[in-house]
C-alpha cells in the first residue's frame, strides 16, 4: 500500500451522501437573494421537487365530483391496487428495507415484447385525449417508490448508501409547490420548459423533437445521439414534472415515437411488479439506457428508470472505482388529486 | 439528462435551474470539503462554493462540459481561508490516532480510532506540506479529479501539478518510510 492508497482509504472513511440539510438550506436561502424575492421563492419550491412527477392518471368523472368534496382518488395505473399502495406514514415505513435489498421487479427491463413504437404513441394519446385538464395549482399526493442497484460488492463499504425508499410526496399539477415528509429522492426527469411555456410549444411532434434538441444542442454540430438524447430526456422531463393538458401529452407521446432508435416494448415491468408498456431510448454514445412505463390502461406514466449495459468496473489510477451507470428506477405507486399538501387520499 | 453546460445555459435565463448542478455535484464536493475540514464546517464552503459558482456562471466556458473541476476549484479556494483549521485536524488524528472529520459518522467508539501508524504518519506529513502541495495532491486522490482536471480547478499549468504532485508523494513517502513502499506507477 502506497501513500496514494492511503490517502484514498482516508477519503472513503468519509461516506459519500446526499448534500447535507444545512448546506441545502444555506444553497437556497443565498440563491433566493439573489433572484430577487418574488422569483426566489417561487424557484425554491419549485426545485424541491424530486425529478419525479408525471400527469394524473385516469380518472375524469371522479375529479369533477371528487375535488369538490375536497379530495378525489385517481385510479391506479396498473397491477398494484390502492390497498397495497396504501396512506402515507405506515405503509412507507414498513415497506422501506435495508440496503442492498432490492424490491419486486427491479433490474433493467429490457425483456418483453417488442411492439411498434408508433403504435404505442397511437393507442396512447388516443386514450390520454379523453381525461381531463387539470388546473395549474391543484394539489396531487403522489406516493414514490424509488430504487437504485447497489454497488458491486468489491466496492462496497461500511458507509454504502441506501438503495430503496419510498416516501409520500405532494405538488401542484404546474410543479411551483413541492411538498414531502420522506427524504426527497429523485432520480431524473427534470422539465426544460417553465409550465407557463407549454403553450408556446411547438404543436407538430417532429417540430416538438427539434425544438427540445435545440434547447440543449443550439448549435450546427448536433450529431444524431446528441438530437436523440436531449429530445427523450426533454419530453421525459416534462412528463413527469407537471399535470399536462391531455392535448399536450399526447403530441409528446407522438414525439417520442418520431425519435430515431426510440422503440416500445409490451409487458414490461416496474420496480413494483406491476406490468406496463415502455418507449425506450437504446444506450448511445451521450446516453445510458432510458425507459418510459406507461399504464397499459390509463397510458399514463408509471415509472421511469435507466441504467448502462456493458461495460465493467476498473480501478481507477487514484485508487477509486469507476464503472457502468447502475440501473434506478422511480414507481409512482398512488396518486391522488387532494384539497392541500399534506391531506391524504 | 441535460448536461452540465446545458443547466449553466439555461440558468442565465432561469437562474432556478442552477439547483440541478447543485444536487448532482453537492455530494462530491461535500465530501471533499468534508475530508478536509470535517463536517462542521463543510456546510457553510459547500453552499458557498455553489453560490459563487452561480454568480460566476456567466464567464464559465460551456464547451469544457464537466463543471467539476471548476466547483473543485471554488471549493479549494474557500478552504484556503481555513488552512489551520485543516492543518490543525490533520495534527489531531497524527497525534491521537483518532480521526476527528470520521467520528461524526460513527457511533462507535472502537470504529472511531481506525488510524494505523501509517496513517497517523501520513496526517502528519499532509500537516507539514506546503498549500500548494497538498491542494494539487487532495484534489486528485479526495476530488478524483485527472491532473488536466486539477489544472484547470488550481488555474495553473499541468505541468505545475505533476511536479507539486511529484514532489508532495516524495515527502509523504519520505515521512512514511518503509510504511509505504516506493511506488513506480504515477498517475495521471
Amino acid at each position: 500500500m502506497n501513500e496514494l492508497d492511503l490517502l484514498t482509504r482516508l477519503r472513503d472513511e468519509v461516506p459519500l451522501t446526499d448534500a447535507s440539510p444545512g448546506a441545502r438550506r444555506a444553497f437556497q436561502d443565498g440563491l433566493a437573494g439573489a433572484t430577487g424575492p418574488s422569483r426566489a421563492r417561487r424557484s425554491r419550491l419549485r426545485l424541491r421537487r424530486p425529478p419525479g412527477f408525471s400527469p394524473i392518471l385516469a380518472g375524469a368523472t371522479a375529479l369533477a365530483v371528487g375535488v369538490t368534496a375536497g379530495v378525489a382518488v385517481l385510479a391506479l395505473p396498473s397491477g398494484r391496487q390502492p390497498s397495497t399502495a396504501s396512506p402515507a406514514g405506515s405503509a412507507t415505513t414498513a415497506r422501506a428495507t435495508p440496503t442492498g435489498t432490492a424490491p419486486t421487479g427491479a433490474g433493467p427491463k429490457i425483456a418483453g415484447t417488442t411492439r411498434s413504437a408508433q403504435l404505442l404513441a397511437d393507442t396512447a394519446a388516443n386514450t390520454v385525449l379523453s381525461q381531463p385538464t387539470v388546473k395549474a395549482d391543484q394539489w396531487v399526493y403522489r406516493k414514490v417508490e424509488t430504487y437504485r442497484a447497489p454497488l458491486p460488492t468489491f466496492i462496497q463499504t461500511k458507509f454504502q448508501l441506501r438503495t430503496y425508499n419510498v416516501e409520500n410526496t405532494w405538488t401542484t399539477a404546474d410543479g411551483d409547490h413541492f411538498y414531502t415528509t420522506g427524504s426527497d429522492w429523485g432520480l431524473g426527469g427534470y422539465p426544460t420548459v417553465p409550465y407557463s411555456r407549454l403553450g408556446t410549444l411547438p404543436a407538430h411532434p417532429v417540430a416538438l423533437d427539434a425544438y427540445l434538441a435545440h434547447q440543449q444542442y443550439p448549435g450546427p454540430n448536433a450529431t444524431t445521439a446528441n438530437k436523440a438524447t436531449s429530445e427523450f430526456s426533454g419530453i421525459e422531463g416534462l412528463l413527469i414534472a407537471y399535470v399536462l393538458p391531455p392535448k399536450l401529452t399526447a403530441e409528446l407521446y407522438h414525439a417520442l415515437a418520431d425519435i430515431p432508435t426510440v422503440y416500445a416494448k409490451s409487458n414490461v415491468k416496474d420496480i413494483a411488479g406491476r406490468v406496463g408498456v415502455a418507449f425506450i431510448l437504446p444506450q448511445n454514445g451521450q446516453s445510458v439506457n432510458q425507459e418510459i412505463i406507461l399504464s397499459p390502461t390509463s397510458y399514463q406514466v408509471i415509472a421511469d428508470a435507466d441504467w448502462e449495459t456493458g461495460g465493467h468496473w476498473v480501478k481507477t489510477k487514484t485508487g477509486g472505482w469507476a464503472g457502468p451507470v447502475p440501473f434506478s428506477e422511480q414507481a409512482f405507486l398512488a396518486e391522488a388529486f387532494v384539497s392541500g399538501r399534506g391531506k391524504l387520499p | 439528462m441535460l448536461d452540465d453546460a446545458a443547466i449553466i445555459r439555461l440558468s442565465l435565463t432561469e437562474p432556478e435551474r442552477f439547483e440541478l448542478l447543485f444536487q448532482r455535484h453537492a455530494p462530491s464536493i461535500q465530501r471533499y470539503v468534508v475530508r478536509r475540514l470535517g463536517a462542521d464546517a463543510a456546510d457553510d464552503i459547500v453552499s458557498e462554493t455553489f453560490l459563487l459558482a452561480f454568480r460566476q456562471r456567466g464567464g464559465y466556458d460551456c464547451t469544457r462540459g464537466n463543471v467539476l473541476p471548476w466547483l473543485y476549484g471554488i471549493a479549494t479556494n474557500l478552504l484556503g481561508r481555513h488552512r489551520r483549521d485543516e492543518i490543525r485536524l490533520y495534527r489531531a488524528l497524527a497525534r491521537t490516532g483518532i480521526d476527528p472529520v470520521v467520528a461524526p459518522f460513527t457511533d462507535q467508539v472502537d470504529e472511531r480510532v481506525t488510524a494505523t501508524a501509517a496513517s497517523r504518519r501520513l496526517a502528519a506529513a499532509l500537516a507539514a506540506l506546503p498549500a500548494a502541495y497538498r491542494d494539487a495532491l487532495l484534489l486528485v486522490t479526495w476530488g478524483g479529479l485527472s491532473y488536466e482536471e486539477t489544472a484547470t480547478a488550481l488555474g495553473v499549468p499541468v505541468g505545475t501539478v505533476r511536479s507539486r504532485i511529484s514532489r508532495a508523494r516524495a515527502d509523504l513517502r519520505s515521512t512514511l518510510g518503509d510504511l509505504a513502499p516506493a511506488s513506480t506507477e504515477e498517475t495521471s
